[in-house]
């Protein structure tokens, strides 16, 4: 922490602005949404019946949340993972300059400005038995419509999002290599320190914070994940690509069931608070500033 | 920068962005005034009178609402069917939601009804109490069924469980009429297989193309269980449901259907191969409802070469030696909010559109009407045209025919859809679907 | 020196290969967006759906936002990473953890908020939500950016005679530049890609998003692929140049960040 002079009143002043917009417009649809958790109500009538905790209990006892769980940890726990090291290893390539690296890096970012329908589109394109483009290739190894197969499907969209993502976590690491001290680069060629070990021992701890920013995001990204399902598979074939949210959004829009939806907001609020917690711990225990 | 400094910068960026965004300023919506607001979905206006960009469309339907009606002025929106629903929920959340709401019949009627005005009253009203016989009589069953009252008047019939299919590419394999049996329908399928197309075109991702699919299946073994069924008062382990269920599995399983199906939207993945921009078809056949004849209009830009192909439509073939059922439900129906100020303007909007529209109902293409005395077609049609909507209104004539889309039951159809896919990736039997039909279907009251 | 080739040919082949992954998938639509009328559909698109109108408010909405997102982050971010004051961490959990709901479940209450702030069909409408929704999680990278800059180059500032306001505007920020590019780029992205709350809040022609425009193409019967495709190209076109032009500043953040003293 750095010792200025008087900084309680600062520090509180420079963090109000952003609280009280949390304040005014998220503190209230969290409260809506525990308080909608304990209905039984379509979303629309203007009567709802006070159900208790029911929502969740049959949360619960419903096999397809247990499949948005399982597919919650297999998605953070893939996805985070190959897109910091395809992230880390593209951002260590580019920090080095050379003809066409800045093309190639926009390039590379571009997935992340996709809207889900460019995404549902261009894949359906790629990966229909059909008509795709990736047929041929896909059934020399066997697959046939990945999307259809309820084995594969979520892997299908693990791959699909290290696709559009890995250039947004190239773009992070681009930035804090390029932030590191010159000196460092500089110390490590006079030593003849080798790229690998340059990039293993010596900037992957010294750019552990953006990658523990990163495992926020992508674990928070997780949790929230919809448009990619929605666009590709819809939650099938037979529920097998649940996500929270494209469960939630399930429940809401075509079930009319917004207490369960709301349940299921909660359940997903819970869950990356206690992450946010922990992550913070482990953040602030490594003193990383 | 000291803090007084920063707190006004801070201050006068606020103001800034806050006079910036002030830009579209909000106008009141004067109502009582003969003012009515309408929203519904994109496809629900047709092609009125010819217009298919969605500003020409609402805006020669306000323009005739408010030549036809003196003092009265209608603003009409179109939305995608989707954020029509979205926005309506927050808008009556809010109370802000439109006098006259588009609707589809069926379940999302059930879910709105008590907020919308009992319009029988109005209609009694409008035509005395014998006001019912003017309309066919399919045109309320999707709209009675939830509950008594009316909340909602149909102001379009479509016909669903029809195949459309293209002459060309079925002459490939040397398929002249289109397949009249399930047997055929295998045959040429897999003769379409073998010669490297693509067979049935089915959007199984789709929960709507899942419901046309299996509801035709079994009316056409079984019309009176399919509507016991569906309204909740049959057995789902009877045996001509199981065998629904059975055939169902048998698209996928013989291949009857494309690979890949699970993931296939029919719009606009599996259409966009049907008829892309161009007219260009790459589709033998495609599961797809009446609203498509609009495509066979001599207007369209593709017509020419898409008609080249050949293009045609038929009801699906016939299951063990039973004539296929055609699915014919009202497909679009209209409500007036019950928080509205103006509600007698907006049943006029409404009678207006179920009544005395229904020419250009007809003419708008794609649609039937809701009238008894139905008005025939008074735009010029293209052969094809012709022949597919005879072929379609012949069928809904007669007495093949199932009055319903899916169920007013939320809990129903997302217990079917889930259970048509466990078939579809055989996880599950026929049997065991309609025993978890059975389950999921005993705990809803009604 | 062989090493240093192969070194070399090494990367192209790398980046050829991972520019190829992403430009192949893209190329589809690219093509796909002249089915129909050819380049005609660009130009239809442009002429005649109010393309300029929407485009406009699209931009006063993101640039905005950009403005209002970026500078409450970087406020806050220096708090949280320099500056010590009492209930730091609860007031980090509580803006964090606006992140964690969807859109979908906020969407009726804020719009609530809204309609009892008579801020339905202003752009006003579309500030909160933005902020509360992108703000925290450019508030992670943000704050991250800070946390590398040593304590000592502040505290240095301070000796200079600085107070914190001029240590945060004219040391800190200078030299956190490539994280709060990212912030920019991100909030930007963002908001000029956001359709849900902009087509609830915005429901009057003249004021709505170019979000909207693809919605026109979307319809029950087949909708119109190649214009489906252009519009969503053109949609697309602003962020690509943003990014090309942010991405010169990420690199000029090198030179600039690297304080020697």
């Amino acid at each position: 922490m750095v010792n200025f002079k008087r900084t309680t009143r600062t520090g509180l002043l420079y963090v109000m602005p952003l609280v009280l917009f949390v304040a005014v417009f998220m503190v209230y649809p969290v409260f809506y949404n525990i308080l909608t958790s304990l209905f039984d109500w379509n979303g629309i009538s203007k009567s709802k019946d006070f159900i208790g905790l029911r929502n969740y209990s049959d949360l619960f006892g419903d096999p397809v949340f247990w499949i948005t769980v399982k597919n919650f940890f297999l998605f953070a726990f893939f996805t985070v993972f190959t897109q910091a090291v395809l992230g880390i290893v593209l951002a260590f390539m580019f920090s080095r300059k050379f003809y066409g690296s800045d093309f190639a890096k926009s390039v590379i970012f571009m997935p992340a400005m996709l809207s889900s329908i460019i995404m549902g589109t261009i894949f359906f394109r790629l990966l229909d038995p059909n008509v795709g483009f990736l047929r041929i290739p896909l059934k020399a190894l066997g697959i046939s419509a990945p999307l259809s197969n309820p084995d594969l499907a979520f892997w299908v969209i693990i791959l699909v999002n290290i696709w559009q993502w890995t250039g947004y976590s190239m773009s992070l690491y681009f930035g804090s290599i390029v932030s590191l001290p010159t000196e460092l680069f500089e110390a490590a060629k006079v030593d003849g320190v080798g790229n690998v070990k340059l990039l293993t021992k010596i900037i992957v701890p010294l750019v552990r914070g953006t990658t523990y920013n990163l495992t926020i995001i992508g674990i928070i990204g997780a949790l929230k994940q919809y448009d990619l399902v929605a666009s590709l598979t819809g939650g099938g074939p037979a529920n097998s690509t649940q996500t929270f949210t494209t469960y939630l959004y399930d429940a809401a829009f075509t079930n009319y069931k917004q207490g369960y939806a709301s349940a299921i907001a909660f359940i997903m609020f819970l869950i990356a608070l206690a992450v946010t917690v922990i992550q913070l711990r482990m953040y602030n225990s490594k003193d990383v500033g | 920068m000291n803090k007084k400094g920063l707190s006004l910068s801070l201050a006068a960026a606020f103001l800034i962005s806050a006079s910036l965004f002030a830009n579209g300023s909000s106008e009141s919506d004067g109502a009582g005034d003969g003012r009515i607001t309408v929203q519904s979905w994109q496809y629900a206006l047709g092609d009125y009178k010819g217009f298919s960009k969605d500003d020409e469309l609402t805006g020669a339907v306000a323009k005739d609402f408010n030549a036809s009606h003196p003092g009265l002025q209608a603003e009409v929106k179109i939305l995608r069917d989707a954020d029509h629903y979205t926005s309506l929920r927050v808008d009556f959340a809010a109370g802000t939601a439109p006098d006259v709401i588009g609707i589809a019949p069926g379940a999302n009627l059930d879910q709105f009804k008590d907020l919308l005005e009992p319009l029988r009253p109005y209609a009694e009203k409008e035509w005395g109490p014998d006001w019912k016989d003017k309309f066919t009589e399919a045109a309320f069953t999707t709209i009675e069924l939830s509950g008594d009252g009316i909340y909602a008047f149909p102001s379009a019939m479509s016909a669903s469980g029809t195949v459309w299919y293209n002459r060309q590419l079925l002459g490939e394999v040397g398929v002249d009429e289109f397949p009249a049996t399930w047997a055929e329908l295998e045959e040429t399928t897999a003769a379409l297989r073998d010669a490297g197309l693509i067979p049935l075109m089915f959007g199984g991702k789709d929960a709507w193309q899942s419901y046309d699919m299996f509801i035709t299946i079994l009316g056409t073994i079984n019309k009176n269980l399919a509507n016991k069924l569906f309204a909740n008062e049959g057995d789902w382990t009877e045996a001509d449901a199981v065998e629904a269920f059975a055939y169902f599995q048998n698209l996928y399983i013989d291949g009857i259907v494309q690979d890949g199906a699970l993931s296939t939207t029919l719009y606009n993945e599996g259409y966009s191969l049907w008829k892309d921009d161009d007219g260009n078809s790459n589709l033998p056949m495609i599961f797809n409802g009446s609203w498509d004849l609009g495509s066979l209009k001599a207007s369209n830009s593709y017509y020419d070469k898409f008609s080249s192909y050949g293009i045609g439509v038929s009801t699906f073939p016939d299951i063990e030696g039973n004539e296929a059922v055609v699915l014919t439900a009202p497909d679009v129906a209209w409500a007036v909010n019950a928080d509205s100020d103006n509600k007698d303007a907006a049943w006029n909007f409404v009678q207006w559109l179920c009544y005395d529209m229904q020419q250009e109902v007809v003419d708008g293409l794609g649609f039937f009407s809701v009238l008894k005395d139905a008005p025939a077609p008074t735009v010029a049609l293209t052969p094809d045209y012709s022949a597919a909507y005879e072929t379609i209104s012949s069928a809904v004539a007669s007495d093949r025919t199932v009055g319903f889309r899916s169920s007013f039951y939320p809990d129903m159809n997302k217990a079917l859809f889930e259970n048509l896919q466990l078939l579809a990736i055989s996880e599950i039997t026929p049997e065991e679907a309609g025993a978890a039909m059975n389950a999921a279907c005993a705990s809803i009251g009604r | 020196m062989k090493k240093k080739i192969t070194q070399k040919i090494a990367v192209y082949a790398i980046t050829i290969i991972a520019v190829a992954i992403i430009l192949f998938p893209l190329s589809i639509l690219f093509f796909g967006s002249f089915q129909g009328n050819g380049i005609g559909n660009y130009v239809e698109i442009i002429t005649k759906y109010h393309f300029h109108t929407y485009f406009l408010n699209s931009l006063v909405v993101s640039a905005v936002t950009v403005f209002v997102v970026v500078l409450l982050d970087v406020l806050a971010g220096f708090a949280f990473s320099k500056l010590s004051f009492p209930g730091k961490n609860v007031l980090y959990v509580f803006i964090i953890s606006a992140l964690l709901l969807p859109a979908a479940a906020i969407m009726v209450p804020i719009f609530q908020i809204n309609a009892k702030l008579g801020l339905l069909n202003t752009y006003l409408a579309l500030l909160g939500p933005y902020v509360v929704m992108i703000a925290p999680f450019n508030l992670l990278t943000v704050k991250n950016g800070f946390d590398t800059l040593p304590d000592s180059v502040l505290e240095a500032t301070i000796l200079d005679g600085c107070g914190v306001g001029r240590s945060l505007w004219s040391v800190a920020v200078p030299m956190c530049k490539p994280s709060i590019i990212m912030a920019v780029i991100w909030t930007f992205l963002s908001s000029w890609n956001e359709y849900l709350f902009a087509f609830i809040m915005l429901r009057k022609e003249r004021i709505m998003t170019i979000t909207v425009i693809p919605t026109k193409f979307q319809s029950m019967y087949g909708g119109r692929m190649g214009m489906l495709y252009s519009s969503l190209f053109l949609i697309l076109l602003p962020s690509i140049i943003l990014y090309f032009i942010m991405q010169k500043f990420i690199v000029g953040g090198l030179n600039a960040g690297a304080v020697k003293e």
